[in-house]
């Protein structure tokens, strides 16, 4: 536990002296003050276009630069010595591998909590504040997005060699899961029986992060109506108190085995030496 | 110390009795109290048949009478209070046969759970029901071949008791009309029932100043002429207003809200109408806002269209006009597929930034509505999971190859035509400047402890 909390405070400080975590604060908060400038005042509370294009912003630059800092975080330990001279000592893997995942969730946390409260607060100022209960929304999407892709991250990092594999992996799952997600789906579900789209589709939609994430904000918004009449259940489901519980589950279950399999690797790779 | 501690107790249970003593006294020597109130109930038949025509039968204001009752003759019946009129039987509470009755200042309250079964039903012309309060688990008040009647300024509350979740099937119509011409239903409030106001086969109904919610369909027209539903409102419904199968309709300055939890909600729902006018009503909250099918030479003038998932849905429809009206902040404005012919002019839309170069105000360049994702979910619905997902316009953009039969905006106007909606309130904003900075600042201290500074 004290070798996880060391790791933590260092990954924390490690964090805030790359130059990388202030280039993504920068553009985050940018982003989102410039968004919420544009914006017209109608339409901040509820699931509005106001609302949805927050959503996107987060969907596109969140999961890119989580998976960026994450692996490139840990691809540096063996390209820079740093874990070498730390698995000289008795360091247990999963100790490392947990301490560096909180340590980078509270960078990256703290990177977003910097750019809503920066765009929040002058949005404030002009009267374009969300009301509080879209804006707890968002940060609650935000930090779930970042703990789910920092699991894909850690698996990245276990897997890459250097920052130039990590980069290209990070960018091509960030486009898969991201940009290209409908596309893809859509290319591959028009095989399959009619029926069995829907099914293959809803299990798919768990394994994506990026969207299991965003529909279930869409629905906790009061826009669950809007997937129609296939997914009434679903939604009538996730809408109840017992559907956050769930769906937090399913989020701790995400990030148990996704840095389980992190571990997994890096053990492996450890052994080989 | 145990005595003492006791006595009050004792004294207490004494006291409470002798109360419980004081109000059964009470309540056994005052008759006709609520308590009772079945089984005293007056029979309301011999009361009318004792009514001479073109009389005035006066009921009393804290009394319960008993239906049912027939009225066959032109008289007036109202209460100098608010009489109430407990049905239990097969028939309705009321039925009218005469032409020219008046119902004024009466409560209904009909406990048969039978939604074909109206409390009131009118079988005849020229009558006028006011201020009428309508407790029904079945329906409220049927017109049946009845025409030129006035339905005014009631009350139609339908099954509650087990919640708003009552199926729609179970509940009765609020105010039905059927091959029944000329009636003019204003100002009356109807909730937690199937319809609000359903109008079949009946011509020239005028429908003004009501509120509908909580119900199946707020306003309802099958197969009717030149309907005119004017100033209402419907709140929380699956639709607001549904027209259908209708010619010559007039929808003007209707407000329809929060028709939004029902996979099926719209504001505004015309399905085979045409040469209608639907103007000046705003649709806001919904799950679509506008929903049209099958609809032609429809114009649509001055409507509001703002804040709903999807502000219009143009599905099979030709030939109609929208004019000089705004969509603000739907998160998709408008869809469109197998339409043709529809023009579009002069509209607001809020997420489009134009380019006037004759600063008339309008824009010299179009607004193109794509259909590709419409069209993708007509075939396989389960796609619809993939609304506004963010890789969606990136496969859009691939195939947006020739745009000549998108429905288009030929002259968007640049600045909206109505005015902006009341203010956040200052609390909220003053709340949430002081959370955000105090978020920023956190975050920054955070960030400067255990990041930026040495040791």
């Amino acid at each position: 536990m004290r070798q996880t909390r060391t790791i933590a405070l260092r990954e924390l400080k490690l964090g805030f002296r790359n130059p990388w975590a202030y280039s993504f604060m920068a553009l985050f908060a940018v982003f989102s003050l410039a968004l919420v400038l544009i914006q017209s005042q109608e339409g901040l509370s509820g699931y509005t276009s106001t609302t949805g294009t927050m959503i996107n912003l987060m969907l596109y630059l969140l999961p890119l630069m989580t998976l960026l800092l994450g692996s490139f975080s840990l691809t540096a330990e063996k390209e820079e010595g740093g874990w070498q001279l730390l698995s000289s000592y008795a360091l247990s893997t999963s100790a490392f591998l947990s301490g560096k995942y909180l340590g980078l969730a509270g960078v990256l946390i703290l990177i977003v909590a910097f750019g809503f409260g920066l765009s929040g607060a002058i949005g404030a100022v002009f009267g374009h504040a969300f009301p509080p209960a879209s804006f707890g929304l968002f940060l609650v999407f935000a930090v779930l997005l970042i703990l789910l892709f920092l699991g894909i991250a850690a698996i990245l990092g276990a897997i890459c060699r250097n920052r130039w594999q990590a980069l290209t992996y990070g960018v091509a799952i960030w486009f898969f899961l991201v940009l290209g997600w409908p596309t893809l789906l859509i290319a591959l579900l028009g095989f399959l029986p009619y029926l069995w789209i829907k099914p293959a589709l809803i299990g798919l939609i768990f394994a994506n992060p990026a969207e299991l994430n965003r529909l279930f904000l869409i629905v906790k918004m009061g826009g669950g109506s809007i997937l129609g009449p296939e997914y009434y259940h679903w939604v009538g489901w996730i809408e109840r108190p017992t559907g956050s519980l769930v769906f937090a589950a399913v989020c701790v279950l995400w990030i148990a085995a996704s840095l389980g399999l992190a571990i997994w690797v890096w053990e492996r790779g450890r052994a080989r030496g | 110390m145990k005595k003492a501690f006791r006595r009050p107790g004792g004294g207490w249970r004494r006291t409470a009795r002798a109360i419980g003593l004081v109000g059964f006294l009470f309540a056994a020597c005052a008759p006709g109290t609520q308590g009772s109130a079945a089984e005293e109930a007056i029979p309301l038949q011999p009361l009318i048949d004792g009514t001479p025509s073109g009389g005035t039968l006066v009921l009393a204001g804290d009394r319960p009478y008993a239906g049912p009752a027939v009225i066959d003759k032109p008289i007036s019946v109202r209460s100098d209070g608010e009489a109430r009129i407990v049905n239990d039987e097969d028939e309705p509470a009321l039925t009218l046969r005469a032409d020219g009755i008046r119902l004024d200042r009466l409560s209904v309250t009909d406990r048969r759970a039978d939604p074909k079964k109206p409390a009131i039903l009118v079988q005849s012309d020229r009558n006028r029901l006011e201020d009428l309060r309508v407790e029904t688990r079945g329906g409220g008040i049927y017109l049946r071949e009845a025409n030129d009647n006035d339905i005014l300024n009631s009350r139609i509350e339908g099954l509650r008791m087990n919640g708003a979740n009552t199926a729609y099937s179970k509940r009765g119509n609020g105010i039905d009309l059927m091959k029944a011409n000329r009636n003019r239903i204003e100002g009356n409030t109807l909730s937690y029932v199937h319809d609000g106001v359903y109008v079949e086969s009946s011509n020239e109904a005028v429908v003004q100043n009501n509120q509908a919610f909580d119900s199946r369909y707020g306003y309802h027209f099958m197969f009717s002429g030149k309907p005119l539903l004017r100033n209402n409102t419907g709140s929380r419904n699956v639709t607001g207003g549904m027209i259908m199968g209708v010619e010559g309709a007039m929808v003007e300055g209707n407000r329809f809200d929060k028709q939004n939890e029902n996979v099926h909600s719209q504001g505004i729902l015309l399905f085979d109408v045409h040469r209608s006018e639907i103007v000046r009503n705003r649709v806001e909250g919904n799950r679509v806002g506008i929903y049209m099918e099958g609809a032609t030479e429809n114009a649509l003038a001055e409507n509001e269209v703002v804040r709903n998932f999807i502000g219009m849905q143009m599905i099979r429809s030709a030939g109609n006009t929208f004019r000089d009206g705004a969509f603000v902040a739907n998160v998709i404005q408008a869809q469109s597929v197998d339409s043709k012919d529809n023009a579009l002019e002069g509209n607001y839309w809020d997420d489009f930034r134009g380019l006037d170069t004759d600063g008339d105000g309008f824009s010299d360049l179009t607004y193109e509505i794509d259909p590709f994702f419409l069209g993708l979910t007509e075939d396989i619905e389960a796609y619809q999971a993939f609304f506004q997902s963010p890789g969606l316009p990136f496969l859009a953009q691939m195939f947006r190859a020739d745009t000549t039969n998108w429905l288009k905006d030929t002259r968007p106007l640049l600045a909206s035509p109505f005015a902006p909606d009341e203010r956040q309130p200052e609390g909220n904003r003053w709340f949430m400047l002081a959370a955000c900075a105090a978020l920023f600042a956190s975050s920054l201290a955070i960030i400067y402890r255990w990041g930026y500074r040495k040791s």
